[in-house]
């Protein structure tokens, strides 16, 4: 059933540093698992609702917040309502530490909100453990796309 | 009789102040004792000025044809003497070019020491009149319902007609809708017992629609008739509103700034941070070993410039205010940090009875946290002696806690230094640590009112005293607000 779909994690954030420095703490990992970047949040809400892409099972969205256009916390506020933001977990990852923005990210949908660690040991701890945490020993309720898939 | 003669209060009418002739109507007749033919000597026996500056202003104002309020002492038929509003109404001018003026003298009570002896005091009272922005009304007798204003209140209300009558109507009509209810029925609370006061702020309308508020100051007395008097004070305190509003806007300007710079700082950190973790990581084994010092320096410097910049985030996001400050059991907030924080560490500590003050349990666990923490680092030397933290209540609402330890210290005169940001007394190799706990510790003590300071002396020991907001026991709805969430 489930496995012509393909598992994904989606990392919108407009810095190609961090972008780098994410995905090489989340191959770490060896999850199974594309990893696919989008680079502001206009894009990333096309994707999201793009029927075509309809046999991708996105697994965790890793969120910035502070994007040109279309910013996090704007593309949680498009998606309000939309059954994605109960299907798949959206974390934010930012380098604000500001109330409002932790919030209001939860507020919106956001299931966790790391403020971007600086030294690299500790981001890179906050990513495997992110990693590990919803793509390995969390478990979502059934849905269409995960139903009959054992991800471990 | 004449309709001069019915005037309720004493008015006199001086043809000319160089060679007085003076009309008086009944009730000045009356309260002055005067009979025919013998006023030559009136001013002399019944008239002080308070300043002879001011009957030369009075005398200007009168022969540039407008009118004159000065404040006077004068003596009725028994020699009594009392204080009064004097009004001088300019007489058109005569050809011969002398000055005349109607006079009417509003009087308001017996003074006390009924000679001259008053005027130190009295010079206060024309001081407070002649003051400019300060506005001041008063009502000789509140059942007449007559009023006397100052050049300052007619200013303050924005009527520039000074020869408008004054009225509490006049008065109420400026001041802000919203406000008049603040007022009250003032006359009726102040007549209500023997002397009273009373203070408030409310927002007057000028007669040109702006807003100004203002602090009102008003007394009211018994005066020599036996009628109540009432005296008010009013001053603008806009000035100093939109002072404070312009302090705050900057002080909020420069903290958004330090925030924002700091904020924006933390990215390109953590890329050098990271991107040099990498780099060092994969050439490790090509290194040689003066190459890899620098290595570590430059990652050093990295991690100290990180520490530095979460510091300004810190400092800058401490409020300005304390909001909802609740009852703190110190006891209890300082036993769930020592255990929760330092549990690992080898210091030993003596606690003492520690008060209950009214703060912010946030705020505080960070205060004691850094307290407790520097007071750790720097005893190290000599982890034998234990970090002493006792309290007492002071005299006053404030209770007084020391956090003592047997540690480095330092040279006392350095003290005021050691609460600026990144300041550091010790050479890095000697303590880790960047000079934020003091500075943040200072601003939060000083939130919640108290002060902080260190003694020290080198090679014996640091005290820190600081003072916090004692919590009476009726201030502390349940006694487990000490405990801090985990």
């Amino acid at each position: 059933m489930g496995h012509q779909l393909q598992r994904q994690i989606l990392v919108i954030d407009d810095d190609p540093m961090d972008r780098m420095l994410i995905f090489r703490s989340l191959r770490e990992l060896d999850l199974d698992c594309k990893l696919n970047h989008i680079e502001d949040g206009q894009a990333a809400l096309e994707f999201i609702l793009d029927e075509r892409n309809a046999a991708i099972d996105l697994r965790l969205v890793l969120l910035d917040l502070k994007m040109p256009k279309v910013d996090g916390l704007e593309v949680l506020r498009r998606l309000a309502g939309n059954p994605v933001l109960e299907r798949v977990p959206f974390v934010v990852m930012s380098s604000s530490a500001i109330n409002t923005d932790i919030e209001s990210a939860y507020a919106l949908g956001a299931r966790a909100y790391i403020t971007k660690p600086i030294r690299h040991d500790e981001f890179r701890n906050a990513v495997h453990t992110l990693g590990a945490f919803w793509l390995d020993h969390n478990r979502l309720p059934t849905t269409p796309h995960n139903e009959g898939v054992d991800p471990a | 009789m004449t309709a001069f003669d019915l005037l309720a209060s004493p008015v006199l009418v001086v043809s000319d102040f160089d060679e007085p002739i003076i009309a008086f109507n009944a009730a000045a007749r009356e309260f002055f004792g005067i009979e025919d033919g013998a006023t030559r000597f009136f001013l002399k026996e019944h008239y002080r000025m308070l300043l002879d500056a001011e009957l030369e202003q009075a005398l200007a104002n009168l022969a540039e044809g407008r009118s004159a309020t000065v404040l006077a002492l004068v003596s009725d038929k028994r020699q009594h003497w009392f204080r009064a509003v004097v009004i001088a109404q300019p007489l058109p001018p005569r050809s011969t070019g002398s000055l005349g003026a109607v006079i009417s003298v509003q009087v308001q009570h017996e003074d006390a020491g009924s000679t001259r002896s008053s005027v130190p005091h009295t010079m206060l009272e024309n001081l407070v009149w002649q003051a400019p922005n300060v506005g001041v009304s008063i009502t000789p007798d509140a059942s007449l319902d007559k009023l006397i204003w100052n050049d300052g209140m007619y200013s303050l209300l924005g009527i520039a007609d000074k020869t408008i009558e004054p009225s509490r109507e006049l008065f109420l009509r400026h001041v802000h809708p919203e406000d008049r209810s603040v007022l009250g029925d003032l006359a009726t609370t102040l007549a209500s017992e023997t002397t009273k006061h009373w203070e408030g702020d409310f927002r007057l309308m000028t007669a040109k629609g702006q807003e100004v508020l203002i602090n009102a100051w008003v007394i009211s007395q018994l005066n020599a008739q036996g009628g109540r008097g009432m005296a008010s004070l009013i001053v603008s305190v806009e000035d100093e509103l939109i002072a404070s509003r312009e302090a705050a806007a900057s002080r909020r300007e420069l903290e958004k700034f330090t925030y924002t710079i700091s904020h924006d700082l933390r990215a390109p950190v953590r890329h050098i941070e990271s991107f040099m973790t990498l780099l060092l990581d994969s050439l490790d084994e090509r290194l040689g070993e003066e190459e890899q010092l620098y290595a570590a320096y430059a990652r050093q410097s990295v991690q100290k410039l990180a520490g530095m910049i979460q510091g300004m985030v810190d400092y800058s996001r401490l409020p300005h205010t304390l909001t909802d400050p609740d009852a703190v059991d110190l006891a209890s907030l300082v036993g769930v940090i020592i255990e929760t924080q330092f549990a690992d560490s080898a210091a030993r500590f003596t606690i003492g009875a520690l008060p209950t003050v009214v703060g912010r349990a946030p705020l505080l666990e960070k205060l004691f946290a850094h307290l407790i923490s520097n007071a750790i680092k720097f005893s190290r030397n000599n982890p034998d002696s234990p970090i002493r933290i006792t309290g007492e209540r002071t005299a006053g609402e404030f209770s007084l806690i020391e956090i003592e330890d047997r540690g480095v210290g330092f040279e006392s005169q350095h003290s005021e230094r050691l609460f600026e940001i990144f300041q550091r007394l010790h050479g890095v190799q000697e303590f880790a640590g960047l000079g934020i706990g003091l500075a943040l510790s200072k601003r939060i003590v000083e939130l919640h009112g108290g002060e902080i300071t260190v003694l020290g002396q080198l090679g014996v020991g640091t005290k820190v005293v600081l003072s916090l907001p004692y919590a009476s026991p009726a201030q502390r709805p349940n006694e487990t607000n000490g405990a801090v969430p985990t």
